[in-house]
């Protein structure tokens, strides 16, 4: 009899935790990412026998991630609407060369040039998908298509290419020996989107939008309107992106960010972000980008194959999003 | 989930016999452009017709099945973008095992084949309906795993297969302006696709396609239903996989990864809807050659190839810009 | 009937957009017209595109092409593609009437057999940068097995016979890699004391091949030196950037490789072992001197050098012009073979 009250009192109790932590789940992920640090530390004290948490790793780590923190950026956005850009990978790398190619007249014609672009094509994604109601995988699908094939016969024929040093400086240099340049980017951008969705009344319409693009659309939201600047937004994230990495490689390929398109989705999917749209933000995404690079030079560390390396990254998407399903459905 | 159905019940409410009327008509239209092209095409050309259709019935024969095997799942309601690299996957298991094998064993191996690729996509199927995840979120990891085994099996692109195997595609059938690798189509989509399409269990790959709860409240198993159709698109995935061994003649784990767009452009441009339930395979496979030909109408005149990914991405939008227009001016 | 003449309307609209996309698509592209009898067509089949040495070799290819004035017409596959989609783009310049083929292999024994059908039809085949062994076909390329064992020889004895390497490769499965992983193979049987710690395949891409070097040197392993299968300057960068010491670095003769080797010594130090891209424009002469009816060599096979600093300063100060592209390759001739001038080869235009 007097256990009863007991089992109650525990199992509310868990619940109120559990429902703690699927609202919060950055709190859930700063624990993973520590973990994730901790098993680092003691592989790499084991196998090199010095330190992995030093503040140059640290540092480095940052420095490693911010772009695609950036790029990460622009897919959480897209993805609160309840869409999802494919066309982030070849509108960075497409940054990258204009920056290249424009570099050639100057630092500010190249850089401006690369944001350009980012611009143009967020542009053609948003009027597709906000005014013509294309499905965000088709519409992104083709962009990416139309990129890459522009990219591929103008990297053939146009051959002079010049990265400004200022953007060799900020994908590259720290301050104070520890403080990428890059990352402080990141932080400044990730300032402005996560009090950008929490305290303005655009942020809260993307939600809105993402939870249901009707019922926004009776009260009175302008959905095209919302559509289109996400995809603007998501466009110039990726330019910077691209920035970034062509000023941390120093040279545009083809190739500069390809890799960066599916570990985008990952973080914003790792981040809590629901791919439904509605619910999640760009906190959650942070840690994401942390944990996938930290996860990377850990499984360096263990001299994993590139196959384990890509079993696990698409068996983490796929658990992870079941996991934050069944949480936010059991409410 | 919820504000999905909503947004997929804006576009349906259209009567069936109209929008099978738009399918064929689409479908007609798909092969009418492709036999406007061939004239075109023939007349650049340097080459016998017979080398000619040859060429292009070996190039297509991937995508098609990709197409295929992509379009199965489409009509069913989902999306499956780890098609290509589960082709890749069974593209180097089959390189891998059949180098030393003779014909024979070679075609007894393609049925085991065919037995994986349709255990992958059950597999992937079951992911689905058993955790409710999106499509888009599953596959999309799927693909991460299936080129991951692909990379375990064979790092380094290699093997390959007797030369008998390579001969059904690159040969011809009885005349040699029929290629072998046109003819391994239409079979496959004779043998695999009609029975099933005009039985029961294609009528529920329609009717959970177009309509889920309608489905469900008529008494269809949605879920079995919706892991049927993706272990069909994992045979059809296994035979473009087993394509890419006998037109290439290796394996290469990454000699997918273009599919996945380009099955989804050639399903797109052969009419079926992205929102399930309309369309059929014959569009698709039009659509697959009229994508390989136009590549290769592109190289035959001079002109960058390039351009080919440039239109195809156009293409892609414009004829779902369309579509879309089309259902909003039909629902209202 | 009306709701039924409206679908059918619904749907000539879409064909027609559809048919008026592909018409504007086929006809805005308009090529010129084959001429004449005159002079010859040339193919050249790549799969790999954005990278700097690729963007050289097509251009020292078309320079080449037109210096020779002896060819009318190019047909160009520049594609980032795989070995099934090589073979397709060789089908269609058959197809085209092309009188010889100079192709840059994906693969060392897919392309026998399209090969063989282009030598059926009396096309002159040429394998550039990456030898192909196969009845007919001529081949022109550096003797990469010597490329990989001479450099890594250099970085083992500049290591003192002893450490920790990575060996950072080209493309899985293409020939040119297989081979030089052979020569590094044969170098390391000699120096038993050094360990392979991390074998990687850069895909020949730049920032690729940065990014894995940073993530190595970011998990903390000890590296001592670097083998590159040419992905070199970034590689280097890559340690300035995750602020670690400098070790030797093996790369090629890319200008941004070769500046460092001259403007970081001695706190970085490194060799370049020579494969240039001009490779293209001999595989163009190789073809049109074998059109005209004359001998050439079977392989036209060039001997790596190993450049260092300063030992090679001569070498070096050539080629090391400031404001070349990085990721290009530094000797734009290859004498006697090719004739065009540097203009010709910048202009990177063809007949």
């Amino acid at each position: 009899m007097t256990a009863a009250p007991e089992t109650v009192e525990r199992e509310s109790r868990l619940r109120a935790l559990q429902r703690f932590l699927t609202d919060n789940p950055v709190v859930i992920l700063v624990l993973v990412l520590v973990a994730l640090f901790v098993v680092t530390e003691v592989v790499n004290r084991h196998q090199v026998g010095e330190p992995f948490v030093t503040w140059n790793q640290i540092s480095t780590t940052l420095l490693v991630a911010a772009p695609l923190g950036m790029i990460a950026g622009g897919q959480t956005l897209v993805m609160l609407t309840g869409g999802v850009d494919l066309s982030v990978a070849y509108t960075a790398t497409a940054a990258a060369f204009a920056i290249s190619w424009q570099g050639t007249n100057g630092t500010l014609e190249g850089i401006l040039a690369g944001l350009l672009v980012g611009v143009v094509i967020g542009l053609a994604n948003g009027v597709g998908v906000g005014v013509f109601r294309v499905n965000p995988l088709v519409m992104t699908l083709g962009t990416s298509s139309v990129i890459f094939g522009l990219l591929s016969i103008y990297a053939g024929q146009a051959f002079e290419k010049r990265i400004p040093d200022v953007v060799t400086t900020l994908g590259r240099e720290r301050f104070h020996t520890y403080l990428p340049a890059n990352t402080l980017l990141w932080a400044a951008v990730a300032a402005v989107l996560v009090l950008g969705l929490s305290y303005t009344g655009y942020g809260r319409m993307l939600f809105a939008v993402g939870d249901n693009p009707l019922a926004s659309r009776l009260a009175g939201v302008r959905v095209w309107q919302v559509l289109v600047a996400v995809y603007v937004l998501c466009g110039v994230l990726a330019a910077l992106g691209g920035l970034l990495l062509v000023g941390f490689t120093n040279n545009p390929d083809l190739s500069l960010a390809t890799s960066y398109l599916l570990p985008s989705v990952a973080a914003v999917v790792i981040g809590g972000t629901s791919i439904l749209g509605g619910w999640g933000g760009y906190g959650g995404t942070i840690l994401g980008v942390l944990i996938l690079t930290v996860l990377g030079s850990l499984l360096t560390l263990l001299d994993a194959e590139e196959w384990e390396r890509q079993v696990i990254y698409g068996s983490i998407i796929i658990v992870l999003t079941a996991i934050y399903a069944r949480a936010t459905r059991s409410d | 989930m919820t504000s999905a159905t909503v947004t997929a019940h804006e576009y349906r409410g259209v009567p069936a016999w109209r929008r099978n009327l738009r399918l064929h008509g689409w479908t007609i239209g798909v092969w009418l452009v492709l036999l406007a092209m061939v004239p075109y095409w023939r007349s650049l050309s340097q080459q016998s017709f017979e080398f000619d259709i040859q060429a292009l019935a070996i190039d297509a024969l991937p995508l098609c099945f990709a197409a295929m095997a992509q379009a199965v799942v489409v009509i069913s309601g989902g999306i499956d973008l780890s098609v290509g690299s589960l082709m890749g996957l069974m593209n180097v298991i089959s390189a891998k095992h059949m180098i030393g094998m003779s014909f024979r064993e070679a075609i007894l191996f393609s049925l085991v084949i065919l037995l994986l690729s349709a255990l992958a996509g059950g597999f992937t199927g079951l992911v689905i309906t058993f955790t409710r995840i999106p499509d888009i979120v599953v596959t999309l990891g799927m693909l991460f795993v299936w080129y991951g085994v692909g990379l375990w099996v064979m790092e380094i692109p290699g093997g390959g297969a007797p030369q008998q195997f390579y001969d059904l595609a690159l040969g011809s059938i009885g005349s040699t302006q029929v290629p072998g690798a046109m003819v391994i189509v239409f079979a496959a989509l004779v043998v695999l696709w009609l029975p099933i399409r005009w039985l029961r269990p294609g009528l529920s790959i329609y009717a959970v396609g177009s309509n889920r709860n309608a489905a469900y409240l008529s008494g269809i198993g949605v879920a079995r239903t919706r892991v049927g159709a993706y272990m069909l698109g994992g045979v059809f995935a296994g035979l473009a996989g087993l394509a890419l061994t006998a037109t290439a003649g290796i394996g290469d784990p990454n000699s997918g990864s273009i599919y996945t767009l380009n099955s989804v452009a050639a399903v797109v441009l052969g009419g079926v809807s992205l929102l399930g339930g309309v369309g059929g395979l014959i569009g698709p496979i039009a659509a697959a050659y009229i994508l390989t030909l136009s590549k290769t109408i592109l190289l035959i005149r001079g002109t960058d190839p390039n351009y080919a990914a440039v239109y195809q991405g156009i293409l892609i939008i414009l004829v779902v810009v369309i579509g879309g227009l089309l259902s909003r001016k039909t629902h209202r | 009937m009306s709701r039924n003449g409206r679908g059918r309307g619904a749907w000539r609209l879409g064909m027609l957009i559809a048919v008026g996309a592909l018409a504007v698509a086929v006809a805005a592209t308009a090529g010129q017209a084959r001429k004449g009898q005159g002079g010859y067509t040339l193919g050249l089949s790549n799969t790999l595109v954005g990278n700097g040495w690729r963007e050289g070799q097509l251009c020292a290819f078309k320079a080449q092409a037109l210096a020779s004035g002896k060819v009318d017409s190019l047909r160009i596959a520049h594609r980032a593609t795989d070995t099934a989609g090589q073979i397709s783009d060789i089908r269609a310049m058959i197809s085209a009437g092309v009188d010889a083929i100079i192709i840059n292999p994906s693969s060392p024994t897919a392309l026998k057999p399209v090969a063989a059908q282009a030598r059926a039809r009396d096309i002159q085949v040429v394998f550039i940068d990456q030898y192909v062994s196969a009845p007919g076909v001529y081949n022109a390329s550096n003797d990469q097995v010597a490329y990989g064992r001479l450099g890594a020889i250099w970085l083992f004895k500049k290591l003192g016979g002893k450490g920790n390497v990575v060996e950072m490769r080209g493309i899985a499965g293409v020939p040119a890699d297989t081979d030089r992983h052979k020569g590094f193979q044969q170098a390391l049987k000699a120096y038993p004391n050094i360990k392979v710690v991390k074998s990687v395949f850069t895909g020949w891409q730049f920032a690729p091949g940065a990014k894995q070097m940073l993530d190595i040197l970011n998990s903390g392993t000890q590296v001592d030196g670097v083998w590159t299968s040419g992905i070199d300057y970034t590689v280097v960068d890559a340690f300035k950037t995750a602020g670690k010491p400098y070790v030797p670095v093996v790369g090629a003769d890319n200008y941004g490789f070769v500046r460092q080797l001259k403007s970081r010594f001695p706190t970085f130090q490194g060799a370049a072992v020579t494969n240039p891209s001009s490779i293209g424009g001999v595989g163009a002469a190789q073809a049109i001197r074998l059109l005209d009816g004359q001998k050439a060599p079977k392989w036209i096979k060039l001997s790596p050098d190993v450049w260092t600093w300063p030992q090679d300063k001569a070498s070096i100060n050539k080629y090391a012009r400031a404001g070349a592209p990085a990721d290009a390759s530094a000797q734009l001739q290859i004498p006697p073979w090719t004739t065009y001038t540097l203009k010709q080869y910048a202009a990177c235009k063809g007949p």
